[in-house]
């Protein structure tokens, strides 16, 4: 049968139409993004592994005090990970159990020597308390921290030294006073892009993670959303036996790209009015934050979309022709739902390494690629990090060429799959039909 | 219209149409029967291209069955579905879209056929709404809309009820008198007598009996005959076997017998005779003679279109 495109876009529109009426779509429309902030509260519970890995590393300290009122400090401690401490101003006291950190002391005559030997690499931390800190409270914090999402809980060995040595031994009410806002973190200031030393904005941290986060999200949830409607659509048409009454007037071919197309097109418009609700409810924020998401993330998360559309939705595809009904479609998919979703297992991984093997590997990896490129293009906006363009250009290389790939081998299992009822045909037999078609 | 010929389709190695040639005359209603698993989906499905025979030719009006010009056809398969959750005169109008139809051609059609199938009131109404026996007249619609010139039907008449059944064999008359050519495919042997000219069998993927519904029902005709009007005496010479079947006396006559010679014998033997009638089994004896015996499938060969296949008969070659 010669392929029809008119008959093609017919059945787009048509699957189109039904979609968007759906009280499911309408649902979805509302519900996903409710969900998403919800996921939201579990993403920050796993970066607290990260955070807790951080806290536990042993501390070399170069403490810049300016303000003399630390010239008796204990020079070294140990730091009980924020739940007890060791003691330093009572050294008979038992140790507490648990985890305990390591923390030395090293003081240092200036800022700029201090500064020297963080880039060196010779401490971990510089802290520089101001001449005047016991009036102002002015203590600065510096660090190679390169990970998009810090903790209070960082600095927490930090101000417990500063609390405990200003209090030892005195109980005037300035120190009593000063200690009392020692409980807030210390500014924190990090490598900046353009040389020197930043101060790491809290707010600006959180949207370095949350849009990369969000927008991984919104595009993994988008390409799953339509390769589900397609998986719904191919079996519950196979199972009422509607596809053996179409398939005399238009062929297989026809019928799959009409569905792809349309349900497709039904997902992008979701996709659409989230983005649109969304940027329309973060816009003011964002700019008040001198946030710009660039244009090329828009550019390649719709390319990535698309991609990672046809991938799925040519699997599923197959997977609702060879099976017998819904529930099975179901069962056989889920693998790659999984695999969709498997970049969000290492998000805060990515997010502080988007040039790491894992993340690198993970965009190159088909059923990964769209998701965790999503999550490295926003975060490398965010932070700065740089994602070589061959590992773009790659990625939708491989993703494109797994797509076509996906594409004709379900186009094969769906001709002669859909016609098939009774026992879903195991591997070999799928093999075997791709061979055939 | 419709010409296969030796047609063979074998799936994990075993044949399930073997050697199968026929022809379907334009404007013929034709009926393929066989009985379950017999491979007569597997036949429709390679008439309507959806498999490609491993052997064999099928042509529809001299082009193949995969040729974008041949005749269009329409399949009403025997378990079928329709699209539950959209407005009746929707459903049937994309149908008529996927027949290329335009829209506003399609939209006509759709109300014309929703008005011949007497289901106009419900046009506006979700399909899930409409009775079994509803939704079986707008799948025939569904497959009518876009005219096709071979009308396929499988089990067309399950789930309809007497004045539906009625409705159909109107509506196919109509479609015949207009030149459609119709396959049916059905277990309702009467049907199969009071609609079609033609017939083929096939079991276990072999073609049984091919020919003319009513040809092939004299050839299955004892040498009886039924008698009304009167008592038949015992020993009227030729007569072998003399039953009561439904009022008449049933004559079975002796292989040698004349059936006027036994008349004659009757009428001077002072029998009031009002019917003589030759005792011919209906299809459905046939059909069930021809499977269980397994009737024709030690031939092995393909018959010219017009020969009868049932050794029994001398129709073999």
């Amino acid at each position: 049968m010669k392929f029809s495109l008119t008959k093609t876009l017919t059945i787009a529109r048509r699957e189109y139409l039904t979609t968007v009426r759906r009280r499911a779509f309408l649902v979805s429309v509302f519900l996903t993004p409710a969900l998403i902030f919800f996921s939201t509260f579990v993403g920050t519970k796993s970066a607290s592994d990260d955070r807790r890995a951080h806290q536990r590393q042993a501390k070399i300290v170069a403490v810049v005090d300016s303000s003399g009122l630390y010239a008796q400090a204990p020079r070294s401690f140990e730091y009980g990970g924020g739940k007890a401490t060791a003691p330093i101003d009572r050294p008979g006291r038992p140790a507490p159990s648990g985890d305990r950190v390591p923390v030395v002391i090293r003081p240092f005559a200036s800022q700029a020597e201090a500064l020297d030997s963080l880039a060196a690499g010779t401490v971990n931390v510089a802290l520089v308390i101001s001449p005047d800190f016991l009036e102002t409270g002015r203590v600065r914090r510096y660090e190679n921290d390169t990970r998009v999402f810090t903790s209070s809980g960082d600095d927490g060995a930090l101000r417990f030294w500063l609390t405990r040595s200003l209090l030892a031994g005195h109980t005037d009410s300035m120190r009593i006073q000063r200690a009392w806002t020692l409980g807030r973190s210390l500014d924190l200031f990090v490598p900046a892009r353009t040389g020197g030393y930043e101060l790491k904005d809290d707010t600006r941290e959180m949207i370095a993670f949350f849009l990369p986060f969000l927008l991984g999200l919104v595009l993994s949830i988008a390409i799953i959303t339509g390769g589900q409607y397609l998986l719904q659509g191919v079996s519950e048409e196979k199972e009422s036996r509607i596809l053996e009454s179409l398939v005399c007037t238009v062929s297989p071919d026809e019928l799959m790209m009409g569905k792809l197309i349309g349900l497709g097109s039904a997902g992008l418009t979701l996709v659409g009015i989230w983005l649109v609700v969304g940027a329309g409810a973060l816009s003011t924020s964002l700019a008040f934050l001198k946030v710009d998401v660039p244009l090329s993330v828009g550019l390649f998360g719709v390319l990535y979309f698309l991609l990672g559309y046809l991938f799925y939705a040519s699997l599923m595809t197959g997977i609702g022709g060879i099976t017998n009904n819904l529930r099975e479609a179901q069962q056989f998919a889920m693998a790659f739902t999984i695999m969709n979703f498997f970049p969000f297992y290492l998000l805060v991984k990515i997010l502080n390494a988007p040039n790491s093997g894992t993340a690198i590997g993970l965009s190159l990896f088909p059923p990964t690629a769209a998701t965790t490129m999503m999550m490295r293009l926003s975060a490398g906006a965010m932070t700065g990090a740089e994602i070589p363009l061959w590992q773009i250009a790659a990625s939708l290389g491989l993703l494109g060429l797994s797509a076509w790939l996906a594409l004709a081998a379900s186009a094969r299992v769906f001709r002669l799959g859909m016609l098939m009822y009774g026992k879903t045909p195991t591997l070999p037999e799928i093999l075997k039909l791709v061979r055939q078609g | 219209m419709l010409e296969v010929r030796n047609v063979r389709k074998v799936y994990d190695g075993r044949t399930v149409v073997n050697d199968v040639s026929f022809d379907v005359q334009p404007g013929e209603i034709f009926a393929l029967l066989g009985p379950n698993g017999a491979g007569k989906t597997t036949l429709i499905r390679m008439i309507t291209d959806i498999l490609k025979p491993d052997g064999g030719t099928v042509s529809l009006a001299g082009r193949p069955a995969g040729d974008p010009g041949r005749p269009r056809i329409a399949y009403l398969p025997e378990e079928r579905g329709i699209y539950k959750k959209v407005p009746v005169l929707e459903a049937l109008r994309y149908y008529g879209e996927l027949n290329n139809l335009p829209p506003r051609e399609a939209q006509r059609a759709a109300v014309a056929l929703l008005e011949e199938f007497e289901l106009a009131a419900w046009a506006k109404k979700q399909v899930s709404a409409l009775s079994k026996g509803m939704q079986q007249k707008l799948q025939l619609c569904s497959a009518l809309i876009g005219e096709p010139q071979l009308l396929i039907l499988d089990e067309p008449f399950t789930g309809l009820d007497p004045v539906n059944v009625a409705l159909l064999e109107d509506v196919l008359k109509r479609r015949r008198a207009a030149g459609t050519t119709v396959l049916l495919s059905t277990h309702q042997m009467n049907k199969v007598e009071q609609q079609c000219d033609r017939a083929l069998l096939i079991n276990r993927g072999h073609m049984v009996l091919y020919g003319r519904v009513g040809d092939l029902r004299r050839r299955y005709a004892e040498h009886a005959f039924d008698v009304e009007g009167g008592e038949v005496p015992a020993g009227v010479p030729g007569v072998s076997a003399r039953n009561s079947v439904n009022g008449a006396t049933r004559l079975t006559l002796e292989r040698s017998a004349s059936p006027t010679a036994v008349l004659r014998a009757l009428l001077e033997r002072g029998v009031a005779v009002e019917t003589f009638t030759r005792v011919i089994p209906p299809l459905e004896d046939i059909f069930v003679h021809v499977v269980t015996t397994g009737v024709g499938l030690d031939h092995g060969l393909s018959g010219p279109p017009t020969v009868d296949l049932d050794p029994t008969l001398g129709g073999v070659r």
